[in-house]
């Protein structure tokens, strides 16, 4: 026996019709829940991108001495010579008297007494700017030059850096767990109203077996039901999670969170989390009114 | 058509017995009362022809299968050689009386053109072809148990089980639905109906099965309701 098409297209949609206030709060659930599990899960990849932005952002910063004039001077050459065969270092470059000049009358712009102090670039030490692979890395390169000959000073953030890792680190876990929690709280939501929405049409359910549905006519279109209210209700999570996300970016930039400022998630990745919540919504619905439904098919 | 064989089937864990070594026979085209006080078991009866329930013991035969051997997914098409009828109805309220009979069709996939012709040649049967687009609320209790028993009907199932069928209905609604149940038995349709109803037991002289605390007190070709046995 074949179950056609046309049947679960007229018994889903006449169902759906029917039981719209139960629809409704199935897709009401649906997509509070899984907008949340979306917030949750964006802003972990927020998170992510941001420490990413962090941490190659992260200048280490080797002052030279006096002596040392320009990358010719052999002291220079041979620290820039170790920095090229380090592989902790993502970039290096050479700072000489004239940029480092220029960089100094840039910050200083608009103060006179700055200005005034320095007159000539041979008034400002050189310098090595590097990037590093991994923020976490720097105490321990600086460490190395730190006492080099002709080496001044080596700057870095030192506890910014390590601050920033532990929070960083922390809102990761956060908000995977976050995430977790509010997808199981989820289900259990979802699975709740499509059991009570099925124990409404208990009767309907008891009818079909009286004249000899198999299980799985009865189930087909209560599925295709759920599949497609876990499918719109993932579609308006989606635009709640987009409505929260766009919020949570505007509160941050109107109250200037220095460390939130770098947040932010590609496109591309946006769509992976909507995708997810898509499929996630359809199965929880399909396969929530299976579950629902089984302790009204056993024969 | 029904073989019951030393049929026991308890409830709560044996606490309550419901039919005890129940053992008949119900024979192709026979229309058959089964009659008893409350709790006499006839229910139980009725539900384990359909394997609606499993017997504690003993063995249940309908249309030439032994139904304690049938397997799981088996059961949906045992249950449409079978129609059944109920006290309360079991219509569906946001149904027409025309979608209401047509579901009985459309759940085991028979085909829309099928449908198109079963339903009303069904509906002209029990006499409600006109109120076809009505819904279950809109119609009195008997024209409710018409449509009933046309669900039951259209499938033209081997046997109708029907349990309290006029329960609920007045003596002149009962009169009409036994002679539909009739007209159903002569088109070679077992009927095996389980009623209270003593004037319809002794004005249609069919034959009777009375059940008192699960066993069969008498078996009676041609019976009347009973002596005494309470109404």
């Amino acid at each position: 026996m074949a179950i056609s098409v046309e049947y679960v297209v007229k018994e889903t949609t006449n169902n759906l019709w029917r039981n719209w206030m139960v629809s409704l709060a199935a897709v009401v659930t649906v997509a509070f829940s899984l907008s949340f599990v979306g917030v949750a899960l964006l802003f972990r990849q927020e998170v992510d991108n941001a420490t990413a932005r962090w941490q190659s952002g992260v200048t280490l910063a080797i002052f030279m001495d006096q002596s040392v004039q320009s990358i010719h001077n052999p002291q220079a050459k041979a620290v820039a010579d170790q920095l090229g065969n380090m592989s902790q270092v993502a970039k290096a470059s050479f700072c000489n008297q004239k940029c480092a000049y220029n960089e100094y009358r840039q910050m200083f712009r608009g103060d006179p007494t700055m200005e005034s102090a320095i007159t000539s670039p041979s008034q400002l030490p050189v310098s090595f700017r590097i990037k590093l692979k991994n923020a976490s890395q720097a105490s321990s390169v600086g460490a190395i030059f730190n006492n080099q000959p002709a080496v001044q000073a080596v700057e870095y953030a030192k506890g910014e850096v390590e601050q920033l890792l532990k929070i960083s680190n922390f809102l990761q876990v956060a908000s995977l767990v976050a995430a977790a929690a509010l997808l199981v709280s989820s289900i259990v939501l979802i699975l709740n109203s499509i059991r009570l929405a099925i124990f409404a049409r208990r009767k309907e359910v008891e009818v079909m077996k009286l004249v000899g549905a198999t299980n799985w006519f009865i189930r087909i279109p209560f599925m295709a039901e759920g599949l497609i209210q876990g499918l719109i209700g993932a579609v308006i999570g989606c635009g709640l999670t987009a409505f929260f996300v766009d919020e949570f970016r505007k509160l941050i930039s109107q109250n200037k969170i220095q460390l939130l400022q770098p947040m932010t998630a590609t496109a591309g990745e946006t769509l992976v989390v909507y995708i997810l919540l898509l499929i996630f919504g359809s199965l929880v619905g399909a396969g929530g009114s299976a579950i629902a439904l089984r302790r009204f098919l056993d024969v | 058509m029904i073989r019951f064989e030393n049929v026991t089937k308890t409830y709560k864990e044996g606490a309550v017995t419901a039919l005890e070594a129940c053992t008949t026979e119900i024979q192709k085209g026979e229309f058959v009362f089964l009659v008893g006080s409350s709790g006499s078991g006839k229910t139980t009866f009725l539900k384990l022809v359909l394997r609606d329930e499993m017997p504690d013991s003993g063995k249940i035969w309908v249309a030439g299968k032994q139904i304690g051997k049938l397997s799981h997914w088996k059961v949906p098409y045992l249950r449409r050689n079978i129609g059944c009828v109920f006290q309360d109805f079991r219509l569906l309220p946001n149904r027409t009386v025309h979608e209401n009979v047509a579901f009985a069709l459309e759940v085991i996939g028979r085909p829309r053109h099928v449908i198109d012709a079963q339903v009303p040649q069904v509906l002209e049967l029990v006499g409600l072809l006109k109120k076809r687009e009505r819904f279950p609320e809109e119609l009195s209790g008997g024209e409710q148990q018409r449509v009933a028993i046309a669900r039951a009907f259209v499938n033209r199932p081997l046997v109708l089980l029907a349990d309290e069928p006029t329960g609920n209905l007045d003596p002149a609604t009962t009169r009409g639905i036994m002679r539909l149940l009739d007209r159903i038995n002569k088109t070679g349709t077992t009927v095996v109906m389980a009623t209270h109803d003593f004037v319809i037991v002794d004005s249609m002289r069919r034959r009777v099965i009375e059940l008192s605390q699960g066993r069969v007190m008498r078996d009676q070709v041609r019976g009347i309701y009973g002596y005494g046995t309470g109404t």
